[in-house]
Order: C-alpha cells, then structure tokens, then sequence
C-alpha cells in the first residue's frame, strides 16, 4: 500500500480582482471572466517566492502527517518560477522543515504537471523503500507578459503532499498512476526569457485534452474503473473552461470536480494548480471516496492518479489551514502594488 | 597625574563638497597645532578617530594621512563606531598619565556625504548588529525609532514633548558658526516635518555630515606653558553592554552609559549635581532624553520633562547642548566626541562668546555608539 | 556570510544553557545569565508579540523596492526577543500577536544570492 500520510495548502495573502486589470488594459472584465472564468487571482508579497511558498505548504502538511521530519528521505518540488534557475529550492525546503542533511531529492520541471511527477517519484522512492517518506511539492508565482490577456490567470501558491507506506497513517490511498507523454510543444519559455510563450489555440485539443484525456482513460481502464466510480475529479486548470469540458468529455458527473475548482479564486498556479486541487479537495472529501487526479504539463504530457480516501482523513484535516480557510484570508490590491509586489517595477 | 586640554580646533561641520579627508584633517589639525603655539615635533603622539572612512572612502589607515598632513611622527587610528572621539581623548588620557606620551594630539575625522541615501543608511548602520539586526532589515534610525514608541507609550509622552529636545538644541546653535544648522526651528515645524522611520520625523534625528575636530592634551605640570587656562580630563569611564537592542535587559535604561557615568563620576570625585553643564548624544532626540536620565540628571521616566521644562536650557540649572548638540551642530561620527570636548573647553575657558554658561566649572561630554552598545563620559574640569 | 545562520534563521534555532535553563535567540555561544559555555541547541515555536515596531521609509542599501517595509522587536512566546520584520498587516501595535513565517530578506541585485530569514505576521 502506498498513499499520502501528510498534506498541505499554502495561498499568498493577496489578490488582484479581474476587473482591476481589465481597467488597465481597457478589458471588458465580463469578457474575460465569460472566458476563462477567472474572478480573481492570488499574488505573492513582495517578499515571497516558490521556495518560501513551498516551505509554508509544507510545514502545513507535516503538521497533518505528524511524522518525525527527520524521516523523510526525498524531496521533490516541482516549478516553473524556481527560485533560482541554478540552485535547488528543496535545499531549503529540506533545511526549514528539519529533514536535512540525509535526504535525496530535486527541483524538477515539466511545465505545470513538475508537481505531480515530483508525487510519482516519491512513490517510487517510498515503495522501493529508499526512503520511509518522501515530499513532493508544486509551487509556483505564475507570470506572463503583463500586456497578455492570459495574465489574468498567473496565481500563485503551493501544495504539499508527504508520502508514505504504513497503513495506519495513510490518509488516503494511491491506488494507481499512469503518464502520457509526447513531443507537442504547445507552451514553452527559453532559457534566460523572463515570460512563457504559449500556441493560443493550439493549447487546447492537441495538447490538453489530447493528453488528459489520454493518461485518464488508461488509468482508468487498468484500474477497472468507470466514470461512476469516481466521486471528486481533479484536472489541471489553466482556466476555469477546460477542466468543465475535460470532466465532460470523460463522462463524470458535473459536481465531481467541484471540491478541488478554486481556479476561479486563485488563478493557474503551474505546477500547484493540480496539486492545490487535490489538497482543497481531501480537505472536504469523505472516508472511502474515489479521488481522481489527472495534471498536465505542457510540452506535453499528463499524470493521472486513482487515489481513495481512507477513514484516518478525519482526524487529520483540522491539524492544518485547509484550503478555504487560506482562499477565505485575503487582502485585495489594485493594480500598482500587484506590479511591484511581482517585480515588474523597474 | 591628570591630562589637561591645550588646544583645539574644528572645521565647520556641513557637507564639504570641495573636502576629503585630507584636507579635513589639515584644517583641523593644523588649527589645533596654532591654537596651542605647538609645532608638528612638539607633538609626542596622534590618537586618530575615525568610523566609515574604510567603507565609504575606501580608505583605512587615516592616521598614515594625519601624517602626511600634520607631520606628526607617530599615530595611530581607533575605531568603535561612532564613540571613537571620546574613546580616543581616553586613550590619549591612559597615554598621558602612564608617562609614555608628554603631549599627544587627538584628532577625529569623517567624510560622510560621498554616498547614496540608501548606501550611507547601510553605512551608518553598521555601529548595530550585523547579523541579527541589520540582515534583517533594521537601520539605525528605526532601532532609535523603537525605542522612542516604546518610551512614547511607558511614560506617556507626547510627539510635542519630544520635539523640545531638538527646538532647545536648534536654538543653542544660532551662535555656533561651525554648526551645520544655526538656526531655530519649533515644535510645530518638527512634528509636522517630513516623516522618516515611524514614529520619528526628519528633525528629531541628527544629520549625517562631514568634519573633523582636533584637541591637544599634555600632563597637567605642562599645561600652563602652553595656555593660561588649561582645562583639566578629571574623569573618564566607558561602559559596553549588548551590540543588539533585543539582547539588552532594559531598553529604556542604557547600561553603557551608567557604567560609564559610575565610573567617570568616580574618578572625578564628584556627584551629578556638581556637574555645570553637558554635551550629551543626541543622534535622536530619545537619546538625549534617556542621556539626562542615564547620567543622573532626572529620574527614570522624567527625562523629557526635565528639558522641557527648561532646566536644560542656556540659562538652566543644567544646560545640556549648548553648543547644539549631535542635532544642530550635525554628526560626522568620530568627530563628535572631540567636537564635545571642544564644546566644554570653551565654555570651561569662558571662550564661548555669546552661548557662554556663567560659572562654568565643571562639563561632561556623554558620547554612544550605535544605540547605546558603548558609552564614554569624559569630565573636565577649570 | 549569511549561510552559516541559515539554520538558526531560518528555522529559529536558538540556544538553551544546560545549567540553568535559560533560552536563547538568537543563540548565544555563552550563558547570559550564569556565564556557562554548555549550551545546547533550542527550537522556537515561533510565536511571540511585538514590543515595538517602526515602518522603514529610509530603506538599507539593497532594500529599496521593498520599501517601506516593517521593523519590529518581537518577544517570543518562551522569552527571548528578537529583531525582525512584520508583513501581510493592515494594523499592528505594542502587544500585537505574531507568528513567524520564511521569507526572503532581501536579493543581491539580479544575479546575486537571495538571502532568506525569518519574518512573522499577525498570529491567527
């Protein structure tokens, strides 16, 4: 058996509304909230970064695993916007959270699905017993060239998953995981480039869903299990559109995906997006319900996992900030600080 | 034995755009040298007193150009932030009285204004604790800041009370002419002055600047061939306590400055009321307050009403800045401990002019570093 | 250098004498109170209240953009006090509750290191 002893959330204070950017840039803000469903979305303070992020989620999901930090053996953190391009967050994810020195571990990239593969090379680790417990983390401060209607969507924020083996800890369950990955480059960022580029709508069917759809109906067909089966479905949101039609398409019933949807509030957080979903998800979900949880990451590929809630949930949700409690503590900003606030002031 | 001031002199405190070191040191030294009809070879030993010249000028070793300026044949520098001109006129008093030095000159300098706000921000505040204040974002002025709320709120002072401290030194500086703000200012201008670090505004705080002050001191037998009134060093103590503000036992009592008060009072045999007038470290008004206390002038709490009262002024029972204080007079670190002691030569020599204090007998100079981590207090006497 | 505090900033790592119990932050390589040079590691809960703060408007060189920006003096729940920075406030005052939270202090210019510490926002 192999599952998740520990998880945890963590959301910046801030948020811009989407009609304080489209006053900027002159938008019609039902337009691009019709379009992408977008309300507003989280911003870091000035002071923070996917490392100190990654260190918040994290402490979150040690104080619900309640495990000696010392145990963990791996860490893995998944991003986009790492702190440094060279020199790893987890040294210092590791060093705050009282597991180093002995453990393994790297930032990892894939676009936005880094966090789930940091998930999948935890199990790894764990089940070939390298190590008793390992950390995967996503976070990210989501960015685009600000003149971009697609930086209404740049959240940010993390989420942290502790997994491990024994039974008796394990909260909820993996009970499966399949990746579908091809050479389809639909959203990119160069080396040394500040902002990503993405294909527009390009974006969409040859790469979202194809790619979803693709991890999640083999997963499925492996595990033997039908749209029915699935009681809370998770899905990358880039916007708030996509994951609708992707749940659709798959056949699930429309409020499956409604516990882990907080894109609407937060925005696409890359590598946290899915991952922030499953937390804000198990905050809310019940002993022996089925969670399943497909990212995807451009470039392009998808993780798609069957995970099923066990009782030990209930005594852990309160031990942490659940993911409401982090979405419902906000300070707006107008537009001017959320410039200087992400370093866009010159 | 005691050590006894011969000779003094300062350049005018301000930002000496067309001056660096050099010729600060020049003016001054070379002043000091006339006023005291001493030469170069007359002078035993030169006690140099400088805080940033190594950061802001890049430029350590400053006695080495005491020596090019002034000739004298030996020196050496001393640095313990902005303390350093007491601590060198101490060092100079140790010198004097063990009989190594007859005649020793001390001299201390700063060239302050060659940086960027931010960039002298981060130079001056060096004097706290690297480590676990500055790193974490403090300067000097919000540590002095903290303290001034936290006085604020213990003894429930106003804004307006604490504004006197500047107003009164303002006022003793209008007959100052090497102060670098001889000019009166009140309350209202300071409280409604531009705000810095909160609660503080701009005119509760002393300003950076650049200058350089020199005073000549031999053994006491000496003194007479060299002025008709020689001031006498009676007393001096120094007192160290925690570099950081969180690490000290209580912050509205600076334990540096009453070791050093015990101690100085001690060798001058004499009781805080005997003493005629003081030159205090004002770098923030809080501190001229916590001084007067420190020092035994007024009891713990009482400070801020001590002076604005009146009783610090001119014509009080005990004036406190009158040549202008670290405020009006501007602070161009290790020049201000030798500037003080100026201060009380002059007043003790009845050489103050028009801000002289009648009777003058007996003057303090009280001088810090940083927020309080080193204290001297140097006492004179006629 | 800054990395060899990293562990007790970051982590709030003081120190507690073996003798007589005192605590310590930040550490101290010798007892303050009865001069002891055993002393031992100790982890702070990270909890205290502020005994004075000042908002920064003439930054640290290298602290500019992040201007103004917090200072305070922060009394923790198991007695030491430390100097700090309060964020993500819209009121604070003498007595106001704080917990701590990892954050950075401030980069050196774009290709520098980026120095984290410990800052603390109104506890829960």
């Amino acid at each position: 058996m192999i599952g998740i002893v520990g998880y945890g959330s963590y959301i910046p204070l801030y948020r811009i509304k989407t009609e304080e950017i489209a006053r900027v840039w002159k938008r019609n803000p039902d337009d691009v909230i019709q379009n992408s469903m977008m309300e507003e979305k989280s911003l870091p303070a000035i002071d923070e970064d996917t490392a100190t992020m990654a260190v918040e989620s994290s402490i979150n999901a040690l104080k619900r695993a309640k495990i000696n930090p010392k145990d963990i053996g791996a860490i893995y953190c998944g991003s986009e916007t790492h702190a440094y391009a060279v020199k790893p967050d987890i040294s210092l994810i590791g060093e705050a959270i009282g597991a180093a020195p002995n453990f393994t571990g790297a930032d990892l990239e894939f676009a936005c699905k880094a966090g789930t593969a940091a998930m999948q090379a935890c199990m790894g680790f764990v089940k070939a017993d390298y190590a008793k417990y390992g950390l995967a983390v996503g976070s990210d401060t989501a960015r685009y060239n600000l003149e971009n209607v697609t930086d209404h969507n740049m959240g940010a924020g993390a989420a942290s998953f502790i997994i491990g083996k024994k039974e008796n800890e394990i909260l909820a369950e993996i009970e499966g995981t399949f990746s579908y990955t091809t050479d389809t480059p639909d959203f990119w960022r160069r080396e040394g480039e500040k902002y990503p580029k993405h294909t527009e709508r390009f974006t969409g069917k040859p790469a979202y869903f194809k790619h979803t759809i693709a991890a999640t109906q083999n997963l499925m067909e492996n595990l033997g299990l039908k749209p029915s089966d699935i009681d809370h479905a998770i899905f990358h949101t880039p916007n708030g559109k996509f994951v609708i039609k992707a749940a659709k398409f798959l056949g699930f019933k429309k409020e499956v995906i409604k516990s882990g949807f907080i894109v609407n509030k937060v925005g696409n957080v890359f590598s946290a997006a899915t991952l922030l979903g499953l937390s804000a998800t198990l905050d809310k979900a019940k002993p022996g319900e089925r969670i399943l949880m497909t990212s995807f990451g451009s470039g392009a590929g998808s993780d798609s996992f069957s995970i099923k809630v066990t009782d030990k949930i209930k005594d852990k949700v309160n031990l942490a900030k659940t993911t409401q409690e982090y979405l419902n503590n906000k300070k707006y900003v107008d537009y001017a600080t959320y410039c200087k606030f992400t370093g866009r002031l010159k | 034995m005691k050590a006894a001031v011969i000779g003094y002199a300062q350049t005018k405190f301000k930002e000496h755009w067309d001056k660096g070191l050099r010729e600060l040191i020049s003016e001054a030294g070379n002043n000091a040298l006339k006023s005291s009809n001493l030469k170069a070879e007359d002078i035993d030993n030169l006690i140099c007193a400088n805080t940033l010249a190594p950061l802001v000028n890049g430029q350590s070793n400053v006695n080495a150009l005491c020596f090019e300026e002034l000739g004298i044949k030996s020196s050496v520098s001393i640095n313990c932030g902005d303390v350093s001109g007491s601590a060198a006129i101490r060092q100079a008093m140790f010198e004097i009285c063990s009989g190594k030095s007859k005649i020793v000159m001390v001299l201390g300098v700063e060239k302050m204004t060659d940086l960027l706000s931010s960039q002298i921000t981060s130079a001056v505040s060096m004097l706290l604790d690297h480590e676990w204040e500055v790193f974490n974002g403090a300067t000097l002025a919000s540590m002095y800041a903290m303290l001034t709320r936290i006085y604020m709120k213990k003894f429930k002072v106003k804004p307006e009370q604490i504004a006197k401290v500047s107003v009164k030194n303002h006022k003793n500086a209008v007959n100052n002419k090497f102060a670098q703000f001889p000019f009166e200012i009140n309350v209202d201008s300071v409280i409604k002055g531009p705000s810095v670090d909160s609660p503080l505004k701009v005119l509760n705080c002393a300003a950076v600047c650049d200058g350089a002050a020199a005073i000549i001191l031999c053994e006491e037998s000496l003194a007479k061939k060299y002025t008709e009134k020689p001031v006498y060093l009676i007393g001096s103590g120094a007192g160290s306590d925690y570099l950081a503000l969180h690490d000290r036992e209580d912050f509205l009592e600076m334990k540096a400055t009453k070791t050093a008060a015990e101690e100085a009072y001690k060798q001058a045999k004499i009781k805080p009321s005997d003493v005629s007038l003081a030159e205090v470290h004002d770098s923030f008004s809080i501190s001229e307050i916590l001084a007067v206390e420190d020092l035994g002038f007024a009891k713990k709490g009482s400070g801020f009403k001590f002076i604005e009262d009146g009783k610090t002024d001119l014509t009080g029972k005990l004036p406190i800045n009158p040549s202008g204080g670290l405020k009006a007079c501007g602070h161009p670190f290790a020049a201000t401990g030798i500037r003080q002691a100026i201060e009380i030569t002059m007043q003790l020599k009845d050489e103050a002019g028009k801000r002289q204090i009648k009777n003058a007998k007996i003057g303090l100079t009280h001088n810090l570093s940083g927020t309080g981590s080193t204290a001297i207090v140097n006492i004179f006497s006629r | 250098m800054a990395w060899r505090r990293i562990k007790q900033r970051n982590c709030l790592i003081g120190s507690e004498c073996n003798e007589c119990k005192t605590l310590f932050y930040p550490p101290k390589l010798k007892c303050k109170k009865c001069s002891s040079s055993n002393l031992s590691e100790f982890k702070f809960s990270g909890k205290g209240s502020i005994v004075s703060f000042s908002e920064i408007r003439n930054p640290l060189y290298g602290f500019e953009k992040q201007t103004p920006y917090t200072i305070a003096i922060v009394k923790l729940e198991e007695g030491p006090m430390l100097t700090t920075q309060i964020v993500d406030f819209d009121k604070i005052e003498i007595g106001t509750k704080v917990e701590s939270c990892l954050r950075v202090m401030h980069t050196e210019g774009h290709s520098g290191m980026i120095q984290y510490g410990t800052k603390f926002k109104p506890a829960e």
